[in-house]
């Protein structure tokens, strides 16, 4: 299988250096013989049989799919003149984007907190590099070059909802369905964009949402967004936990949007999630853009993973907390905001 | 009752040698029957009509407590590599690194939950009620209320969850009161649509224990229309289903509402 990869991939990279005067081209398929019959012989050999072979096969074509369309990442980096946003790229930009987009944060004390989050950046929740292509092509609509990279994208992102469409299909027909009946029909490809709504985050930057809506007052009291609806995957069972997400900060000469807040609890929470890593995101996050004095997130969930299945428990909450700053620092400024949130 | 259960005994042991046989479950063979809202399919199997389709399901709806496994423990153990391969497809299709320490295992995690989540295509109603049902001279309206039910909605493959109230009038013969329960769990635990669901725990009660009278209310929340679509956090579905007394007596069906309700 791997060395099927490597001549598909040639062959991509054939035609786009003989066209690359003329910008990116989508690279015809080639009907190569030696594909069709790779697998096989591969198959054959290891003599894998019955399912495991019928779910290589599916495997198989999916990822070759997206072997044909995947765009390439590196020359895709070379081209932005951006600094890829801290949250989306992958682990090795992940330390130079940090320091590079905003100065260093103004409290020291969180200093090692947050280097322990890097430490654990190859735990980030990231994907693909092409996000910063998109982002650069949401803010430069207008230019033409962009389109002919919407439209490759687009061609991806078709392939890829047709592989999880057919994955979907796979899963009906293994778990005991009829998918021929008449509910069921479309249900693969409801499924797979009900899942690539449930995991939007990944294409998202607070970059792109928080630019225009932080404004310099002269308040430095605590601000209070509580009752956040949250709704998220865990990424362990691929089950929705879902609960309410409560963020205070003390601003520093910098306040933001209240609507911000919510839109940066939906950019981490519609991922394949843990609800821990969720709080520290949401709170590095406002940290960073805003630079407040401090900063404090609270997520009370309730995972279905535990309830609707496992140990079955219909009343369990998981509560979790971030606090950043002053909210780590001073106690009193931590009571006020639990009794104002938890409190009532 | 007693002659079709006997008669059902028979046929089911017929069934189970068939089945051992068969290598494709849930794609049945004639004899078969599949949860309501497929297909009953005669010995040769004819192409699905929408029309038909529904005439039949009308049917097999009011059949389908007599129902046949579509599925068995082994066959579970069986799809658990395809299923997983499935599960890693969607992943990387959505963007992310399967091989991430957080994810190195969800394809199979998925799978096994999966499968438990619709466990009720393994399950017999007649395995769960056979021994429960108890001669007694009651004719007073009996209610189970506040069953939690956890199910999946067949069109978004997203948890539904809610709770289910039963009632019935019990016509000399009662049923243990968890087997109400049993059978909420073996009809929600499927790929399920509110209304079919509700309708498959009244027609399994009554062919049961063929009481005066069934009525069953299911108030549940949708996922599918929570955490996406149209997203509205605080609604709920509500369904109910009256058999016999409950749909011809509103005095009947009033007490029933309000003891649910309070």
């Amino acid at each position: 299988m791997r060395d099927a990869f490597v001549i598909f991939t040639h062959d991509l990279k054939r035609k786009v250096r003989n066209e690359a005067g003329q910008g990116w081209v989508r690279a015809p398929v080639r009907p190569s013989l030696t594909l069709s019959i790779l697998p096989g012989i591969l198959l054959s050999a290891t003599g894998n049989r019955g399912i495991i072979h019928r779910s290589f096969n599916h495997v198989n074509s999916c990822m070759l799919d997206e072997a044909r369309h995947r765009p390439r990442a590196s020359h895709r980096l070379l081209k932005t003149n951006r600094i890829p946003p801290a949250e989306t790229t992958d682990r090795t930009a992940h330390h130079g984007g940090q320091t590079q987009v905003y100065p260093a944060a103004s409290f020291i004390q969180s200093k090692p907190r947050a280097r322990m989050e890097f430490h654990y950046a190859k735990e980030m929740n990231g994907t693909v590099p092409t996000v910063t292509k998109l982002s650069k092509c949401i803010e430069s609509k207008h230019s033409d070059s962009c389109k002919e990279e919407k439209d490759l994208k687009e061609a991806a992102d078709s392939t890829k909802l047709f592989c999880i469409e057919k994955a979907y299909s796979t899963i009906l027909s293994e778990l005991g369905e009829n998918t021929e009946r008449e509910g069921l029909l479309r249900t693969p490809l409801r499924a797979a964009k009900a899942m690539q709504f449930f995991t939007k985050g990944y294409k998202e930057t607070t970059q792109a949402i928080l630019n225009d809506a932080i404004f310099n007052e002269n308040h430095d009291e605590m601000v209070i967004v509580k009752d956040i609806d949250l709704f998220s995957l865990c990424e362990h069972h691929l089950v929705p936990f879902f609960g309410k997400a409560h963020i205070a900060y003390l601003p520093n000469k910098k306040v933001v949007g209240l609507s911000k807040l919510a839109r940066i609890v939906e950019i981490f929470s519609r991922r394949l999630q843990v609800q821990e890593r969720l709080t520290k995101q949401i709170a590095t996050a406002i940290s960073e853009a805003l630079e407040p004095a401090g900063v404090a997130v609270v997520i009370e969930a309730v995972h279905m993973c535990m309830v609707m299945r496992g140990v079955q428990k219909m009343n369990a909450k998981t509560v979790t907390s971030v606090m950043l700053g002053t909210f780590q620092n001073d106690h009193r400024t931590r009571e006020e905001f639990l009794s104002l949130t938890l409190g009532e | 009752m007693e002659h079709s259960k006997q008669t059902q005994y028979s046929s089911n042991e017929k069934k189970d040698t068939g089945d051992g046989g068969s290598v494709l479950n849930g794609h049945f063979d004639g004899m078969v029957k599949r949860p309501a809202g497929g297909t009953v399919r005669a010995s040769a199997p004819q192409p699905l009509g929408a029309e038909c389709g529904s005439h039949r399901s009308a049917a097999s709806v009011m059949e389908s407590w007599r129902e046949e496994r579509t599925r068995s423990v082994e066959d579970n153990e069986m799809s658990l590599p395809s299923l997983a391969a499935a599960y890693t497809t969607i992943l990387r299709g959505l963007g992310e690194d399967p091989q991430r320490q957080g994810l190195l295992k969800t394809p199979w995690r998925a799978a096994t939950a999966m499968q438990f989540f619709t466990k009720g295509y393994q399950e017999k109603i007649i395995d769960v009620l056979n021994d429960a049902i108890f001669d007694e001279d009651h004719d007073e309206m009996v209610i189970v209320k506040d069953i939690d039910m956890f199910s999946m909605c067949e069109h978004h493959l997203v948890p539904i969850f809610g709770r289910v109230h039963i009632g019935y009038l019990p016509n000399k013969r009662v049923l243990g009161l968890s087997k109400l329960a049993r059978i909420v769990e073996i009809y929600s635990r499927r790929l399920q649509v509110q209304e079919r669901l509700t309708k498959q725990i009244a027609v399994a009660i009554t062919e049961a224990l063929q009481p005066t009278g069934v009525g069953v209310v299911i108030e549940a929340t949708h996922m599918c229309m929570v955490m996406r679509g149209v997203q509205k956090m605080n609604s709920k579905t509500v369904t109910s289903t009256m058999l016999g007394v409950f749909r011809e007596d509103p005095k009947t069906r009033d007490e029933f509402l309000t003891l649910i309700r309070s």
